[in-house]
């Protein structure tokens, strides 16, 4: 490497370190409390390195039903996403391929639905289900949140990148709109279908307010909300709650760690940059 | 006419309406004892420590000592979610039948008509004799009225006491607790910068501070308790305004910027002041009795925690009162909001009151189950004086504003509080804002 190029290169790779740093630290500060002796005080300045109390992790375990709650969240979660993944791949086709009155505008409806934030809605929603009777239920936490205008857009812009060619071809073979995405188009979507599916997985792993709010007995009670009831129930020990916080992060994060490739792959075949 | 006689009569006419004596002779008003079955839902956020095994009990034993009334106890976790829980399910018009409830929640709720008045069941065949109702702390049964009326019973009250580390405040040479706030600051001084050397004193890693001051609700709450204790006020007198951004608000929340500027005070979040005093990184603290059971299980066998009362201000010694009362929904059917009545009923009588203080630290909400506790649980318990500390302190107890928005101007006057403590605003700055944000939801509701 050139001097030249170091110099030119070296300021990018200092701050991207720095960004790193900023991004992991916090994990890195749960994980060293985690593992902390159980009356290590939290607060500033953190404290870097471990005393290895792998103790803490039996002790928060056996303090709330966190199996059960591990398996709420992965029903939920694979229920949800595989929702999100039918609601974008069909809603994304027809706004991408198929020709209707107002379609414009009621994309432009879709686009704007993006901009109002769960809680104005939260009230409203609490009302449907409690009038469908839906409450501290599964359904309640998969149903209403099925379709996500990211995934319906995102798949948008992936069926918009598909030849044209390929649909009128299929056409003269006597295909219609559906058999088309079912044997030709989801097959090539699968990189931006992949994408959708992962952000929808990690947002329903990450999910608190809504579950809070509909759910009200641990039998339905998905990892989050549970996390929280850890913390209401033993608020005095920061050593544990940092080692329920990992245990409850670990399997997404193993999960996007390892999905990194296919998240990245499939946001650039739908041509959106950064 | 003087406001005297005007109390006296309107006490008599109460009383002649039929103002719910069991004892007394049934007027033709009086609504009979319950006859139907009912089951009735009752949220509540009674989840950490021993909490919820107790109030769990007190509904197995209510459920088996009788076959009319069933409860059903749904545990909403913490006080954000219950209230957030409870508007949500009174706009979807299926409210519990009963739930734990601040006085300005309950404000806020009767605002939307969806509070029952329970007087008719207070005087009703099965309901509260006069002995019962004189039985109650009388501001405890005044802190569950609406514009006079009786809306809410109190179940789980507590005031602010001083906890501290006996051995760490032997061993810097302080032989009490302080009196008044100079000798808080002064102890506190003195317990951050003595060098501890025994187990009971020195924390694992060898760090301490006097106190601490967390970013928590509780906080604001002391301030507020502060503020009066220096003479001031939070609203003004028909409860229009705010009053805090006075000499007395800016001195109470100026100690505390200063403590935590100086190092003597450990800034934390959360629940950490309660680790922090278990784990003698600090030696004292002012939290609520509710507080108790946690703190206990914090200290563990590490020192002899105990307690004291609120060091007094310039002006005045006094606490404000927090905890909740039970509330009863008008979206419930007659019967059921009767038995939700029979339930609370259950819930503050004088055993079920004694339970749940001697488990949880709360306090009694009656004057005979406090004094019945003297012989059976403050003179005999390892725990029962500290519990006490809480009741003696109950005469110099008072209210926060009974205000439907109070709730949440208390988190934005926090937000504010918590930028001067940390010195990113000067106190008349700080609390100028904090002021503006509760005038407009008090003037905005």
């Amino acid at each position: 490497m050139t001097a030249r190029r170091a110099l030119e290169l070296g300021p990018r790779y200092l701050l991207l370190a720095l960004a790193l740093v900023l991004f992991l630290f916090p994990i890195y500060w749960m994980a060293v409390l985690s593992l902390d002796a159980p009356q290590t005080p939290f607060g500033l300045p953190p404290k870097l390195w471990p005393d290895w109390e792998f103790n803490n992790f039996a002790s928060a375990w056996k303090a709330v039903p966190w199996g059960r709650y591990f398996l709420n969240t992965v029903f939920i979660a694979a229920m949800y996403t595989l929702l999100v993944c039918a609601t974008s791949v069909l809603a994304g086709y027809a706004f991408a391929s198929m020709s209707f009155p107002g379609k414009a505008l009621i994309f432009a409806c879709v686009l704007g639905m993006y901009m109002v934030p769960q809680e104005v809605t939260l009230v409203p929603n609490y009302v449907i289900l409690a009038k469908l009777t839906w409450l501290n239920s599964f359904q309640a936490q998969i149903v209403p949140l099925g379709a996500s205008i990211f995934g319906i857009f995102l798949m948008r812009q992936f069926f918009l990148t598909l030849p044209k060619d390929l649909w009128e071809a299929a056409q003269l073979d006597g295909v219609g709109h559906l058999r088309f995405l079912l044997l030709i188009g989801l097959p090539l979507a699968r990189p931006a279908l992949v994408t959708v599916a992962l952000f929808h997985l990690v947002a329903a792993w990450n999910s608190f307010l809504w579950p809070l709010i509909v759910t009200s007995d641990d039998s339905v009670r998905p990892i989050q909300v549970g996390l929280s009831s850890f913390a209401a129930a033993d608020s005095t020990q920061p050593v544990l709650l940092a080692a329920g916080a990992v245990m409850t992060t670990l399997p997404i994060l193993v999960l996007f760690l390892v999905a990194q490739k296919q998240l990245v792959g499939g946001i650039a075949a739908t041509g959106i940059r950064g | 006419m003087r406001w005297q006689e005007i109390a006296a009569l309107a006490a008599l006419l109460v009383i002649a309406c039929g103002g719910g004596s069991s004892t007394t002779t049934s007027s033709a008003e009086q609504l009979p004892a319950l006859k139907n079955p009912v089951t009735i839902t009752f949220w509540h956020a009674m989840h950490g420590g021993s909490q919820k095994p107790t109030i769990t009990q007190l509904a197995d034993q209510f459920n088996s000592s009788q076959s009319l009334v069933k409860v059903n106890l749904v545990d909403q976790v913490d006080y954000p979610t219950l209230l957030s829980k409870t508007v949500a399910s009174i706009a979807a018009g299926q409210p519990p039948t009963a739930a734990q409830c601040y006085t300005g929640w309950a404000d806020q709720y009767n605002k939307k008509k969806a509070l029952a008045d329970i007087t008719q069941f207070i005087n009703a065949k099965d309901g509260f004799s006069q002995g019962d109702l004189k039985d109650f702390f009388a501001p405890m049964l005044n802190d569950g009225k609406l514009n006079g009326k009786q809306y809410t019973i109190p179940f789980n009250k507590s005031v602010y006491v001083l906890y501290y580390n006996e051995e760490m405040f032997k061993e810097a040479g302080l032989p009490a607790p302080p009196k008044n706030w100079d000798e808080f600051v002064t102890d506190a001084k003195k317990l951050a910068t003595y060098n501890f050397t025994s187990p009971q004193t020195r924390s694992q890693d060898g760090k301490h501070w006097g106190t601490d001051f967390s970013q928590n609700q509780s906080y604001e709450n002391l301030w507020e308790s502060q503020v009066v204790e220096n003479g001031g006020t939070l609203v003004n007198g028909d409860k229009t305004k705010t009053a805090f951004n006075s000499s007395a608000g800016r001195q109470s929340i100026q100690m505390w910027a200063d403590l935590v500027k100086s190092g003597v005070a450990h800034r934390v979040s959360g629940f950490d002041d309660e680790a922090d005093l278990g784990s003698k990184h600090i030696g004292m603290m002012v939290n609520t009795i509710a507080g108790y059971s946690f703190v206990k299980k914090s200290v563990g066998d590490g020192f002899m925690l105990k307690t004291a009362l609120v060091p007094a201000g310039t002006k005045s010694q006094g606490v404000e009162m927090a905890g909740t009362n039970v509330c009863t929904f008008s979206k419930a059917t007659p019967d059921e909001q009767h038995g939700a009545f029979l339930w609370t009923k259950f819930l503050t009588s004088k055993q079920s009151t004694e339970l749940w203080s001697e488990k949880t630290g709360y306090m009694p909400v009656r004057q005979s189950a406090a004094q019945d506790m003297k012989t059976t649980f403050y003179n005999s318990n390892p725990d029962g004086p500290n519990i006490q500390t809480a009741v003696t302190q109950l005469p110099r107890a008072f209210s926060g504003p009974p205000l439907a928005v109070w709730d949440e101007s208390m988190s934005d006057i926090l937000i504010e509080l918590v930028n001067i403590v940390d010195g990113k605003k000067s106190d008349s700055q700080g609390l100028s804002d904090a002021a503006k944000k509760a005038d407009d939801l008090l003037a905005n509701g």
